[in-house]
């Protein structure tokens, strides 16, 4: 009997029902890391149950609080249910992080540039640009791949340091906001920026990242593409013979992931920084990877692994300030986290 | 702008010279990670390795004085997290992204910490660091001679520790293992080769190596620890990984013209006596990259066939037939 | 699937028991870390978030003179380092701290977007942050590095051999321009016939890059160097000292790194900074928030010689001539150019 075998009859012996199998192994997961997060906290000078309580309510004890972990969750949101489709189609999209930079670079011009007008008019043309623009980056790495075999991790990994590049030069120059000693970029015109919830301090992005949710869903289980994708992520050959045009597949599941991603690069723009500000992502593109494989690929899965990673993210931070908590140990824990669910998983699914 | 300072002779000989050294701690990775993806794991965590093999080596180095020391102490902690790694992986067969990525984040945590905790609020400290060595009479050969023999004595042992895993990995019984591991489990598995051990081994070869070349960064050319001193090697290197078609000696090609042309992008700079103004810097930044996609663009336009393990990534059950 | 969804409901469900187990119990801590403050008496409290860490000469600079206060009695002093790199995250370090009654944030970095955010939605906080532009109770604090750039490069200009000297910066900004465009300057000052060479090697903290820039000038004959950035700085005391020339510290004494080879460091000092908008909360006129503009003449910047430089010997005349010149800024008579590039 295997290691993960004899946990899991001690964690969830087999005679219980499989659900409440399920509901053990995860409250066990979840427990475990919060002690072996706990542990962390000790060796760090600090007092473990103050500290999570200062992370709980740091994230969620104020409106304020809440309205700051729902906007990390947004972006999570948006560019994970992308990556979910198409990790579910075995195209794997590493240039989440390029495609959001360039989507907001996009967006940024056109809410800086475009005569104000219409209020909504702009915010529209300006979403409408991160969209295409983040679609267009995903989509090199679409082509390249359905074309010429050309491995998609590599490309669009390396994508993602151009398209940086290229975001952190308009910055600099063009587009420099005025007197700035260091890296800011110009502010978009105040028509074109998002409002925000009355007293969550989040903007309304939130709710199109709330309706993609069910979009994806039903894309993913019941429209023919979402159908072929999860034929060609099973098993490529048997799709290829059942008449599924895979280069076709791969360059959509580009496209989509990659103007998702656009989308929260944009929303990151107008609702966040309202300015073209390097600091509007830091590694979301990469979080996004591990709130997809953590939501299992599935919608629903998604939208509570975000909010569990942003809850993790924003109330460590508070947690940091509060308890003294060196930050830095707050960057570990949601790594531990991850990894003890996973496990849980593994154990709950028993063999 | 005089080209021939960038290109002439001499100047060809300091800027290969500072590209071998510098991609080093890359290759060393880069290789490491070969072996383990070969064997059909996806080692994410490589990154995380190598910061802590950096740090590890550090410390050693600073505290007990010795840099031998210091060297074995990262490749022991590069060891012990591909050890988790093929915990996590191989043995509980949790999903290998989400690990790899988890030691990762835990590693550039706990190494932050220490380091503040141990250094924070005062001067940077330094280690004497291993000195250059000049291998006689072969450093005299022009040409070749400056560039491969009149180098850190660090970089002679990583060129051998990577010839030897290319050895290991095409010419021993381990490298046909782990190539069948790779490519087909179930088969190896009904051949009698273990696919846990067959991975568990080529993880902590993959660690060691990340480990090593941490060292190397830290002790063979640094001489001091900063946060994030990996600045993205490990991730560079998955990326050789693929470029290299996981042959590892294509590999460590590949390592050493990325580092070739961030070497040369530095130089050309440098040469221009500072041409920011009109040619923008970020071009110049984006160079490497834009060379290694090009290149790999060609290089699987031309060659065809896909090269990656069938294998990679999944975790292995073994079946039982019923 | 409606395992996995089963699954995933468990987990909130697990984490929502544990939070409202973990709200409920436990004594009522007032939390933090450091002193009680006694009502709103003599310390203010302060805190000072930090976007690296202190190996950092840029945060290195922030928390001694943070700390300095301190040692004064003059804070009660919370700091944070290696602070979140997106503005979302810094903003909620700092939303925490305004949350938990701090008077007064230094927000070490150039954080407007956050600053203003937490100043708009904690109206009673104030907040000092390399900011471009004022808010009522944000204020600007400067960092007029570039002349004390000047006087190294005058220094400089008598030092080198070659004619060639050089500069090395994370990225072209004006912070870092500014610098390196005195340095030339000044050294044209004191020799005509002096080069400079720039590159900007696109990161902050990769000190294997900022070496190899370094060592890329020295090929090209630089024998004097400065930087910019603590990635830059600390990749160029390494290569000063491998290649035995002659540098210049960046915003701190790095001395200890290149006793040898560095001529002396570009001090930024940032206790009068610091204190002046301490002074300005505890005697509550902070606002409205003003721009803190300590530059050479007001000892917040310096350039520190260090003693145990012994590559050459500094010219006696270039000597003079730099102090002169330092008397001349002190006194107002002399500006030093600001160039902040295009």
């Amino acid at each position: 009997m295997s290691v993960s075998q004899a946990t899991a009859r001690i964690i969830a012996p087999p005679q219980l029902s499989r659900r409440l199998r399920s509901l053990l192994a995860s409250a066990g997961a979840v427990l475990l890391s919060l002690v072996v997060g706990g542990l962390l906290i000790v060796i760090a000078g600090g007092d473990p149950v103050d500290a999570y309580r200062a992370l709980l309510d740091g994230a969620l004890g104020t409106p304020y609080g809440i309205g700051q972990m729902l906007v990390l969750a947004i972006p999570l949101i948006i560019i994970g249910l992308g990556l979910a489709l198409a990790f579910r189609g075995r195209v794997y999209n590493i240039g989440a992080e390029g495609q959001l930079f360039m989507g907001a670079l996009a967006s940024g011009v056109v809410a800086i540039l475009l005569p104000a007008g219409f209020g909504p008019l702009l915010i529209g043309a300006a979403i409408v640009a991160g969209v295409l623009v983040g679609a267009g980056w995903g989509a090199i790495v679409g082509v390249l791949r359905a074309r010429w075999g050309v491995n998609e991790v590599i490309t669009s990994l390396l994508l993602n340091f151009v398209a940086i590049l290229i975001f952190t030069y308009i910055v600099r120059r063009p587009l420099r906001a005025p007197g700035s000693p260091d890296l800011q970029g110009r502010a978009i015109q105040p028509e074109a920026a998002l409002p925000a919830l009355p007293d969550l301090a989040v903007h309304i992005g939130l709710f199109l990242a709330l309706a993609l949710v069910p979009l994806a869903a039903y894309v993913m289980a019941r429209t023919p593409f979402g159908f072929r994708v999860r034929m060609q992520g099973f098993n490529a050959e048997a799709a290829q013979t059942a008449g599924v045009r895979s280069g076709r597949i791969i360059i959509g599941l580009m496209l989509i992931s990659g103007g998702l991603a656009g989308l929260a690069g944009s929303l990151q723009i107008l609702g966040v920084a309202e300015r073209l500000d390097p600091g509007i992502s830091q590694g979301y593109g990469f979080t996004a990877i591990v709130v997809a494989l953590l939501g299992r690929l599935n919608a629903i899965g998604v939208l509570l692994a975000a909010l569990l990673i942003a809850l993790l993210q924003s109330g460590g931070q508070a947690m940091s300030v509060i308890e003294g908590v060196p930050y830095a140990i707050v960057i570990a824990i949601p790594g531990v986290f991850v990894v003890f669910l996973l496990i849980a998983d593994r154990l709950a699914r028993g063999h | 702008m005089d080209w021939s300072e960038v290109f002439g002779p001499d100047a060809l000989v300091v800027l290969l010279s500072t590209s071998v050294a510098f991609a080093m701690p890359t290759a060393l990775a880069a290789v490491g990670e070969t072996v383990a993806e070969r064997a059909g794991v996806l080692n994410l965590g490589l990154e995380g390795m190598l910061l802590s093999g950096a740090l590890a080596s550090f410390l050693v180095a600073y505290y007990v004085g010795s840099v031998a020391l210091g060297t074995l102490a990262g490749v022991a902690i590069g060891v012990g997290l591909g050890a988790l790694m093929a915990f996590l992986s191989v043995t509980l067969k949790t999903e290998q992204i989400i690990n790899g990525i988890a030691i990762v984040l835990v590693a550039q945590g706990i190494t932050i910490f220490a380091f503040e905790k141990l250094f924070g609020g005062g001067d940077q400290p330094t280690v004497a660091g291993i000195p250059d060595i000049d291998v006689p009479l072969l450093h005299s050969i022009p040409g070749v001679g400056p560039v491969l023999f009149e180098q850190n004595a660090l970089f002679y042992v990583s060129v051998a520790v990577a010839l030897g895993v290319c050895l290991l990995l095409f010419r021993t019984r381990f490298g046909l293992s782990v190539s069948a591991v790779g490519e087909s489990p179930a088969a190896a598995e009904a051949m009698a080769v273990s696919v846990a051990r067959t991975r568990w081994l080529a993880l902590l070869v993959c660690g060691g190596m990340a480990g090593l070349g941490g060292a190397v960064l830290v002790l063979g050319q640094l001489n001091v620890f900063e946060e994030d001193v990996s600045g993205g090697r490990g991730w560079i290197a998955i990326a050789l990984v693929i470029f290299g078609r996981w042959n590892p000696l294509f590999v460590l090609g590949g390592a050493f013209l990325f580092g070739f042309t961030d070497a040369l992008q530095i130089r050309v700079q440098a040469v221009s006596g500072g041409i920011a103004s009109t040619v923008p810097t970020e071009i110049f930044g984006a160079l490497p990259y834009a060379v290694t996609l090009i290149v790999m663009v060609a290089a699987t336009v031309w060659a065809g066939r896909d090269a990656q393990p069938a294998a990679l990534g999944v975790p292995f059950r073994k079946e039982v037939s019923a | 699937m409606r395992r996995e969804k089963w699954k995933a409901v468990a987990v909130c469900l697990a984490l929502a028991l544990f939070g409202a187990g973990v709200a409920s119990c436990g004594d009522d801590d007032d939390g933090g870390g450091g002193g009680q403050a006694e009502g709103g008496g003599e310390k203010v409290k302060t805190a000072i978030v930090l976007p690296c860490g202190t190996s950092d000469p840029w945060c290195k600079q922030g928390y001694d003179a943070a700390k300095a206060l301190e040692k004064q009695g003059a804070v009660d002093l919370e700091i944070t380092t290696n602070a979140p790199q997106d503005t979302a995250g810094v903003t909620r370090v700092l939303a925490q701290y305004a949350q938990a009654g701090t008077q007064l944030l230094l927000a070490h970095s150039t954080w407007q977007d956050a600053a203003f955010d937490v100043a708009k939605q904690f109206p009673d906080v104030n907040i000092a942050s390399y900011a471009f532009e004022l808010r009522d109770n944000v204020a600007i604090l400067e960092e007029p590095i570039y002349q004390a750039a000047y006087l190294a490069g005058m220094l400089a200009g008598g030092l080198t051999e070659s004619n060639t000297i050089g500069g090395s910066a994370g990225q072209d900004v004006p912070l870092c321009h500014a610098e390196l465009e005195a340095f030339e300057a000044g050294a044209k000052r004191t020799n005509k016939q002096v080069k400079m060479i720039d590159t900007y090697i696109g990161d902050w903290n990769d000190a294997a890059k900022g070496k190899q820039a370094t060592e890329a000038q020295i090929d090209q004959g630089a024998d004097v160097v400065i930087a910019c950035g603590g990635g830059p700085a600390n990749g160029m005391a390494q290569a000063i000292k491998e290649a035995n020339i002659s540098g210049f510290g960046y915003v701190g004494d790095m001395s200890s790194q290149a006793p040898k080879n560095l001529v002396g460091s570009v001090m930024y000092h940032l206790e009068p900074y610091f204190e002046a908008a301490v002074n300005d909360v505890k005697n509550d006129s902070f606002r409205p928030a003003k721009r803190y503009d300590f530059g050479l003449a007001d000892g917040g910047v310096s350039l520190q010689l260090n003693d145990d430089y012994s590559v050459k010997e500094i010219p006696a005349d270039v000597m003079d001539q730099m102090e002169q010149v330092q008397q001349q800024i002190k006194s107002g008579e002399f500006e030093v150019p600001y160039e902040a590039g295009a």
